[in-house]
């Protein structure tokens, strides 16, 4: 297993999401916005909040809160 | 209906698009009303309704708030679901969609479109920011993509008014050529689950609703149904959920995943993009914008730059204003003979309005930036840095747009708000944001930052001292909603989400429009709300004008040559005013605050709007002096003596100036914001608290200015 939570991917990284889990609202709205399993994003800003590039969306995005857990796989 | 009666029919469209497409702009273009566009998730707040006539027909436009799914989890959302689908009792279910997409973000935009698509209603779909599709080297094949969905695809370019004509044609052609979309795919198990919802709906049924109920996880909208239609409707709902679960279907991610899906199918063959990682302008900029230690540098230098640019520009076109003034009043002098009548024109109306009106520039140059601002993709920016700044309050970066919008005024962001979704989260927002220092409070800390912190000090510090200002309220503000977030508000916020839309070039025609609505109404403002209490605050400050002792003042002043006694009688007369009596009944109170009478009632009178106070303070320090002593408000404070005695030392000091600025920044003078409060909160509770909460905090911090500053300063 080389997934990692969310958090700990680093600024300009790609990962693949493996798993969206938590809060079924905030899980169905990533949903909404292209964030579920099988997509690829790329961390653009670290940090508590962070920024995510998305398809072609950029997406500010509270990483740490403990409601949802995004887990990802990086990829090259 | 009776045929006769019945008015003429238009055909409805509802607008529908995800929040940065230029939605507003294309609603504003077709119909030819002006209203504000943001470029922020959720700026179109208000339900908007425009009607045009093309090739005589009339059309109608619903424009619903920008919404990157029609899922609704809150009341406003749910308004949005209820006028597409016609479920409102005070609107029609409309006769068509128009969808507006995002061609440079093509396929998270459809999925909005995919759930239009549902409704059962005819569909247009119109895609804006193709230039920025181009430019990143996506090439969308219109045709192939209209002939794919087998609806009318038109690319727009509103603010240029390109495809416009070719927009209204399709809609036209609509009423006669109904050409339905097609309905995505979902799999056959969640088909048949969502056919049996749809069967307990009725004739207010439709795909998109019975899927809705389907997939939706919180039970929000089948409660809202229930009670609006009188069905029952959960324990179907949920015998379907259980029946996909027990497939081991994912209700939570499935309806996205199908939808992708879909519209992956739909548009691959239509599109072209660049192979590979793409690292656009965008991209590039945003490095350096919301980086942790550049991106706040960075902020901090626009929000200087701004408060600088306030002095520094508006200074020569204030001066015209003034000097213009001045031109009016010497000319109505030299016409109306001297009296009651002159005094209400010149002393009264003149000096108050136009004492507010000579800050018409700094409204230009204030609204001009922040719309700029809003306009370029930067205020999502700022949004996202201060995130980690708003959690350590209990709130989210999404409180801080209503915050910064509310340096402009606080009642709309009030308004915007509403796209806080947690309830607690926006409450808090909504009771610190008359802290932050809106355009109002601008003219006086003009005044006085001009007459008592400019001369012998460097150019730079009166910006310096402006920008201060404002911080005050981005200081106290999130500091009262950390209060209220740990005490009467107490609750976990949502999670911050957010899209930061691409950055693009501020259009003109809505940084103009956004420049001219604010000071059109800044001038109407001017022209009835402080033009009456201007009247109100000369007429008690005037009268009586006979003492008790039967003298009377203006001819007593008339009668005399000698300057020092006409001052004397002068200030005997104002003090003997109404005003003026209820200005030394107040005394006690604000004198610890390093403020006289004068000053007492002038802040007294402001709290209907505090922008009065310095056409108040232009006319309780001006009234009765000659024209040929004509000096500007600035002057004359700054000469201002304790009860305009000439033998008390001067009024103001820097201590003094600072705690008046102080009590304008953090006290609740507006009836407009307490009004939008009530309006947006439903209770007179929370407006009452705010003006409480709000004007004991600018007393008590005013008091501790002006007692501390008399220590250092």
């Amino acid at each position: 297993m080389n997934d990692i939570p969310l958090a700990m991917l680093e600024s300009g990284e790609w990962a693949e999401v493996t798993d969206v889990s938590g809060n079924p609202n905030i899980v169905s709205r990533l949903s909404e916005l292209g964030v579920m399993n099988g997509c690829k994003l790329c961390m653009l800003q670290q940090g508590q909040t962070c920024l995510l590039k998305v398809g072609e969306s950029r997406l500010s995005l509270g990483c740490l809160y403990s409601d949802c857990t995004i887990m990802v796989r990086p990829v090259v | 209906m009776n045929e006769i009666t019945a008015p003429l029919k238009s055909f409805r469209i509802a607008l529908l698009g995800n929040p940065n497409t230029g939605k507003t702009t294309l609603f504003n273009v077709l119909t030819g009303l002006n209203h504000r566009v943001g470029n922020y998730p959720g700026v179109t707040v208000e339900i908007k309704k425009g009607r045009f006539v093309h090739q005589s027909n009339a059309i109608e436009i619903l424009d619903i708030p920008g919404t990157y799914s029609l899922a609704p989890r809150s009341p406003d959302e749910l308004l949005s679901v209820e006028l597409v689908l016609g479920l409102n009792p005070l609107e029609k279910v409309p006769d068509a969609l128009l969808v507006i997409a995002d061609a440079s973000n093509l396929e998270r935009n459809l999925y909005l479109a995919t759930q239009a698509f549902e409704t059962g209603l005819p569909v247009i779909l119109a895609l804006s920011m193709v230039d920025l599709a181009n430019a990143s080297g996506v090439k969308i094949d219109f045709k192939a993509l209209s002939e794919k969905l087998g609806i009318p695809v038109i690319a727009i370019h509103a603010s240029k008014r390109k495809g416009l004509d070719e927009l209204k044609n399709a809609i036209v052609l609509l009423q006669t050529e109904k050409r339905m979309p097609p309905v995505p795919v979902f799999s056959q198990d969640v088909i048949s689950n969502r056919a049996k919802i749809l069967g307990l709906l009725g004739d207010k049924g439709s795909l998109f609703l019975a899927g809705r109920l389907l997939f939706e996880t919180d039970g929000f909208l089948a409660q809202q149904l229930e009670q609006k239609l009188s069905l029952s409707l959960t324990p179907a709902i949920l015998e379907s959920r259980e029946a996909l679960k027990s497939l081991g279907i994912n209700l939570v991610s499935i309806e996205a995943k199908s939808r992708y899906a879909w519209i992956r199918e739909m548009v691959q063959p239509c599109i072209s993009k660049p192979e590979g990682r793409v690292t656009g302008f965008t991209d590039r900029v945003d490095r350096i914008l919301t980086h942790k230690v550049f991106g706040m540098f960075f902020f901090f230098l626009i929000m200087f730059s701004m408060f600088t640019a306030l002095f520094v520009l508006a200074q020569p076109l204030m001066e015209w204003i003034g000097e213009g003034k001045s031109l009016v009043g010497q000319g109505l002098e030299s016409i109306l003979p001297d009296g009651m009548l002159r005094s209400l024109l010149v002393d009264g109306l003149l000096e108050g309005v136009g004492g507010v009106v000579v800050f018409l520039p700094q409204i230009v140059i204030l609204f001009g930036f922040l719309s700029v601002l809003e306009d370029c993709g930067y205020m999502a920016r700022a949004a996202f840095l201060m995130d980690r700044v708003m959690a350590k309050c209990g709130l989210s970066g999404k409180s801080f747009i209503p915050l910064l919008s509310s340096v402009a005024c606080a009642v709309p962001g009030v308004l915007a708000t509403r796209v806080i979704e947690d309830k607690r989260d926006r409450l808090a927002t909504i009771l610190v944001a008359p802290l932050m220092s809106c355009s109002a409070r601008l003219p006086v800390y003009v005044l006085f930052i001009g007459a008592f912190l400019t001369e012998g000090y460097g150019w730079w510090f009166p910006g310096l001292v402006l920008f201060l200002m404002y911080g005050i309220g981005f200081v106290t503000a999130p500091l009262a909603a950390m209060l209220f977030k740990s005490t009467i508000l107490k609750g976990k916020g949502a999670p911050f989400l957010m899209e930061l839309p691409v950055y693009k070039t501020p259009s003109f025609s809505v940084v103009f429009a956004r420049i001219y609505e604010a000071s059109l109404s800044f001038l109407k403002r001017a022209g009835t709300l402080i033009a009456a209490t201007m009247v109100l605050i000369w007429a008690v400050l005037y009268f009586p004008y006979i003492s008790s002792t039967g003298e009377n003042y203006p001819e007593r002043i008339a009668a005399t040559e000698n300057k020092a006694e006409q001052d004397a009688l002068l200030l005997e007369w104002k003090k003997n005013s109404y005003l003026g009596r209820t200005g030394r009944l107040i005394e006690p109170v604000v004198k610890p605050l390093g403020w006289d009478w004068r000053i007492g009632v002038a802040t007294l009178a402001s709290f209907p709007a505090r922008e009065v106070v310095v056409g108040t303070l232009s006319i309780v320090f001006g009234l009765g002096k000659d024209a040929e002593d004509e000096q500007q408000l600035l002057e004359i404070l700054q000469k201002a003596r304790w009860n305009d005695d000439p033998d008390q030392p001067l009024l103001f000091n820097v201590p003094s100036a600072l705690s008046l600025m102080v009590f304008f920044a953090l006290c609740c003078q507006c009836g407009s914001t307490l009004m939008v409060i009530r309006q947006e909160t439903g209770t007179w509770f929370w407006p009452a608290f705010t003006f409480i909460y709000m004007t004991g905090l600018a007393y008590i911090a005013a008091l501790l200015t002006f007692q501390v500053g008399l220590l250092f300063l």
